[in-house]
């Protein structure tokens, strides 16, 4: 078990759809930073280390960045895996735990909206701009609909089960004022969504948005109340793109996750999945162990509608929306909020465990990154 | 537009890799042969009805992912109403791969 790193703070800066011209990628992180300095009680000349993780930054990069910020960082990285960003978490703990740095700032955000959207869209990746951007299918929701559709058939499930992912998550977004979705909606609204790709609705996939995370990482010494980080792990390409796109590479890291955390999936009070697509939240959960049946039909109706399992509980990404990469540290963020009891209407009464994962890189019919930290209270 | 699309083959063991890549993930040869595959079963099929960056009324594309014979999975551009199971053929026009019903006319 990890016991001298934590999260001594985290922020988010509210998501909007329509940005103003002037606000940029950069400015958006500073913002991110200035919030998360005040809620670790932290002075920008406290911070030396900086991980960011952002589609729009170029032609800048992190050093670039550190001169925008007024940071003078001994530690420097910067990491463009999308959802599975919390990678950075990973590196940032042995550079605590090595010396490397004593005050990490952790940034992920964007301006992407727009023309930016679909540039970033078709040339994702070589082989998106070679095998899939041809087709003109217009982004990820066609491949996810074919997985969508294999997930129905091997667990026997209909729209339904997704649409009661996208209502729970909905439910825990009226007490999110960042949301942009805020209101509650009903599995006949659901249903009749316009439908994306087939089974895929409007609803099954995020906004598009501007907006920032940001997490400060340092040891137990300096920040005593800050959430604990208890384990961590990664995989990429772990199944070398051969498999069939339902078993994330959390499946590798569960075991080894739980064990070094000391607990298991039914100790969490809360679960945070990256849910860009309802069906990687159920494939996500299933791999980290919270299906120890495999009965993802009775999963789904007694802990998701029957509500038992407090998950994306300020509303995921399908509510929030996605601001590039920052939704792969928006989960992180909502959990070290959780477990801080800074969640006000929306706070889950005696979090004290959490299990975050995160899940990105759409190499080509599935993303190929997957991390999970298990965080408990102080 | 030609029938068939290329599924490299490692020289060495054997592996067909789809999308192309530099390294055998099974036996680590940097050396392939091309290989045209012509078949390959639907494993799942959709119709893109709404894209970012097109009109709301532009056609659907009916999307398929596609077993192919040698193994790998490929995303292709279908035909309506194909549906999993159904052998299909592949083409390639460009950079687009397309599939049809095994035995229809190219």
């Amino acid at each position: 078990m990890i016991d001298d790193v934590v999260i001594a703070a985290a922020a988010e800066v509210p998501s909007t759809k329509d940005p103003a011209d002037d606000v940029t990628t950069a400015s958006l992180l500073s913002e991110a930073m200035e919030v998360v300095l005040a809620g670790a009680g932290l002075k920008s000349t406290d911070v030396d280390g900086l991980g960011v993780s952002a589609f729009a930054l170029k032609p800048d990069h992190a050093i670039d960045l550190a001169w925008h910020l007024g940071l003078r960082p001994r530690w420097l990285m910067e990491d463009p895996l999308g959802g599975s960003c919390m990678n950075m978490l990973q590196h940032a703990i042995r550079a605590v735990q090595a010396g490397d740095a004593e005050t990490i700032l952790l940034l992920a955000g964007d301006r992407i909206v727009d023309e930016a959207f679909v540039d970033l869209a078709e040339n994702y990746n070589a082989v998106t701009r070679d095998y899939l951007t041809p087709l003109q299918i217009g982004g990820p929701p066609g491949v996810f609909a074919l997985l969508t559709q294999r997930h129905m058939a091997k667990h026997g499930i209909g729209r339904e089960a997704y649409g009661s992912v996208v209502i729970e998550q909905r439910f825990r977004a009226t007490t999110n004022l960042n949301a942009i979705y805020r209101d509650p909606l009903t599995l006949e609204e659901y249903l009749e969504a316009p439908i994306v790709a087939d089974p895929i609705c409007l609803f099954d996939c995020v906004p598009i948005v501007a907006g920032a995370d940001a997490v400060i990482v340092t040891s137990k010494d300096r920040a005593p109340a800050g959430v604990a980080v208890r384990a961590i792990g990664a995989a990429f390409n772990f199944d070398d793109h051969e498999g069939d796109g339902l078993t994330t590479g959390l499946s590798k890291i569960a075991g080894p996750l739980w064990e070094e955390a000391g607990m298991g999936p039914e100790e969490m009070d809360l679960v945070s999945v990256y849910d860009d697509f309802p069906v990687m939240v159920l494939a996500q959960m299933e791999d980290l162990g919270l299906v120890p049946d495999g009965d993802v039909q009775r999963f789904v109706a007694e802990q998701i509608q029957g509500r038992k399992l407090p998950f994306n509980t300020s509303g995921g990404m399908l509510t929030v929306g996605q601001a590039g990469p920052s939704g792969g540290l928006h989960g992180l963020v909502e959990c070290v909020r959780q477990l801080r009891q800074e969640r006000g209407d929306g706070q889950i009464d005696g979090a004290s465990r959490a299990v975050v994962a995160g899940y990105g890189m759409v190499l080509y019919r599935y993303a190929a990154g997957s991390v999970a930290t298990v965080l408990e209270r102080s | 537009m030609s029938p068939g699309i290329e599924i490299p083959i490692c020289s060495s063991c054997g592996h067909a890799a789809f999308p192309p890549h530099l390294v055998c993930s099974r036996c680590g040869s940097r050396s392939w042969e091309p290989r045209v595959e012509t078949t390959g079963t639907v494993q799942q099929a959709t119709a893109v009805e709404l894209r970012v960056g097109a009109p709301e009324d532009a056609e659907p594309i009916p999307l398929v992912s596609v077993g192919a014979d040698a193994g790998p999975v490929v995303i292709a551009r279908g035909e309506p109403g194909l549906r999993p199971g159904d052998r299909v053929d592949f083409f390639r026009d460009g950079r687009v791969i397309t599939v049809r019903r095994s035995g229809a006319a190219a």
